[in-house]
């Protein structure tokens, strides 16, 4: 593989002017929060690719599953963090959290012990990418998912109240909002394995062929992971959305909107 | 019977009133006092505090769907969750066979919800809510200005439909109305409220 020196990464990094000019051109708002994602971007990369050295060096299950543990925490964090309007307390962080948690354990687990078949499991190589893929796209899922739910319940509000008014349960009452969540939250991953492949080549297997994998066998691993992110982002998605409406309607089958509070 | 207790919701508090079928109750009171808000907090659609009954049987006691078939609010602006019309009722053919009563025309009926008029709007989601009536269990609506978009021929209809039910013994009705001739003419006895409480009183 060819190395890539520092200075010419940081002139790569010039690419990021061109966003902020059009930002602060436009006025996008978007200038501050991207130098504080592009710096982001780059520590929390270096310190991932030290800990992997780590790693690899020492391997134990003691210590992936503790990175594990933390990336699903930041996790749970990111997916309140992109919220505006949040589920107030503990639950707002709880439902994010146990959902990815749920979702992203299962399905690279499966992977791990059922097609990749690492010896032993809990090798970082092969663990924390394959985990990392998964909590990528679940979390962009149950970000979405959720956003679409508070937005949706606040703008269809007096119909599942006119539902709940007419005797029709909690979930009755919020199936067209819940039935918009879970479409827009898994929507991506449909519309991204429709064009794997053929408009672009995805970044896992993008990474295998420049490390000089064969084709075939990078394929074969792309078509895996897109099954992994299928299967985790509807699993997490779907809890999350549910955990949100059971958290924004009570056990009298009543909304209880005032248990979202909105970020400035 | 439906008996309100007491009944505390955010403030206005209600103590010792009944409705029974075949009633018809005004309920009157300035604007904001919370004429709605009351009504939701009978039909429990509201976190409220109190104790209301239905037939003897405690409204804890029952779930809260089974609750709001008995006991059903209509608010004043309807809302809709389908496409068409007829996809808000159960059974199509009972729809059919009734909209002539108020006066909307059968073709409506697969109209999308976005071309109805204010006033056919407020018809069909009477009928609605009226939906699954029938002998032997009466119901109580909570009806929040239930003729506020309709001219006084279709005012008079949707009164008679009520009465007729009313009379025979089905349903009863507690209304929100800003209208006096209506009140006059429809309701039997009057709820009003001021000094943050539900009072019955005669007009």
């Amino acid at each position: 593989m060819i190395e890539i020196g520092y200075m010419e990464l940081a002139l790569g990094s010039l690419l990021l002017l061109i966003h902020g000019l059009v930002s602060l051109w436009y006025r996008v708002g978007t200038t501050l929060p991207l130098l504080i994602a592009a710096i982001r971007m780059v520590v929390q990369l270096s310190l991932m690719a030290y800990v992997l050295q780590f790693l690899f060096k020492a391997p134990s299950p003691f210590w992936t599953v503790l990175a594990v543990i933390v990336m699903m925490i930041f996790a749970g964090y990111e997916i309140i963090a992109r919220q505006k309007r949040r589920i107030d307390g503990w639950w707002g962080y709880g439902i994010g959290t146990s959902s990815i948690f749920m979702a992203a354990t299962l399905v690279t687990g499966f992977a791990l012990i059922v097609q990749v078949k690492p010896e032993p499991w809990y090798e970082a190589r092969y663990a924390i990418p394959l985990l990392g893929m998964v909590l990528g796209n679940t979390m962009t899922g149950i970000s979405i998912g959720l956003t679409t739910l508070t937005n949706s319940l606040k703008q269809e509000r007096d119909a599942v109240e006119t539902r709940l008014a007419l005797g029709h349960s909690r979930f009755q009452a919020c199936q067209n909002v819940v039935r918009h969540a879970l479409h827009t939250g898994l929507i991506g991953i449909v519309n991204s394995m429709s064009a794997a492949g053929l408009v672009f080549i995805p970044g896992m297997m993008t990474g295998q062929l420049m490390a000089g994998a064969d084709p075939i066998e990078a394929a074969k691993y792309q078509a895996l992971i897109m099954f992994m992110i299928a299967g985790g982002t509807a699993l997490g998605t779907t809890f999350a959305v549910f955990l949100g409406v059971y958290r924004l309607t009570d056990d009298r089958h009543r909304l209880r909107l005032e248990r979202l509070s909105i970020k400035m | 019977m439906l008996t309100i207790h007491n009944l505390d919701i955010k403030g206005i508090s209600a103590h010792g009133l009944t409705i029974q079928p075949g009633d018809c109750v005004s309920l009157s009171g300035a604007s904001g006092m919370g004429k709605t808000l009351f009504m939701k907090g009978i039909a429990d659609l509201q976190v409220n505090r109190g104790e209301i009954s239905l037939e003897g049987r405690g409204r804890s006691d029952m779930s809260a769907p089974a609750w709001r078939k008995r006991v059903t609010f209509v608010g004043a602006n309807p809302a809709w969750w389908e496409e068409r019309v007829v996809d808000h009722f159960q059974d199509r053919d009972w729809l059919e066979a009734v909209l002539g009563e108020f006066d909307l025309p059968v073709k409506l009926m697969e109209a999308p919800v976005s071309r109805l008029s204010n006033g056919e709007a407020q018809r069909f989601a009477l009928l609605r809510a009226l939906e699954g009536t029938e002998e032997g269990q009466a119901r109580y609506f909570l009806l929040d200005e239930p003729t506020s978009a309709l001219d006084s021929g279709r005012q008079l209809m949707v009164e008679n439909l009520l009465n007729r039910l009313m009379k025979a013994g089905q349903i009863a009705v507690l209304f929100v109305s800003h209208d006096e001739h209506q009140i006059e003419r429809f309701a039997q006895r009057h709820w009003q409220i001021y000094d943050r409480r539900v009072h019955e009183v005669s007009l």
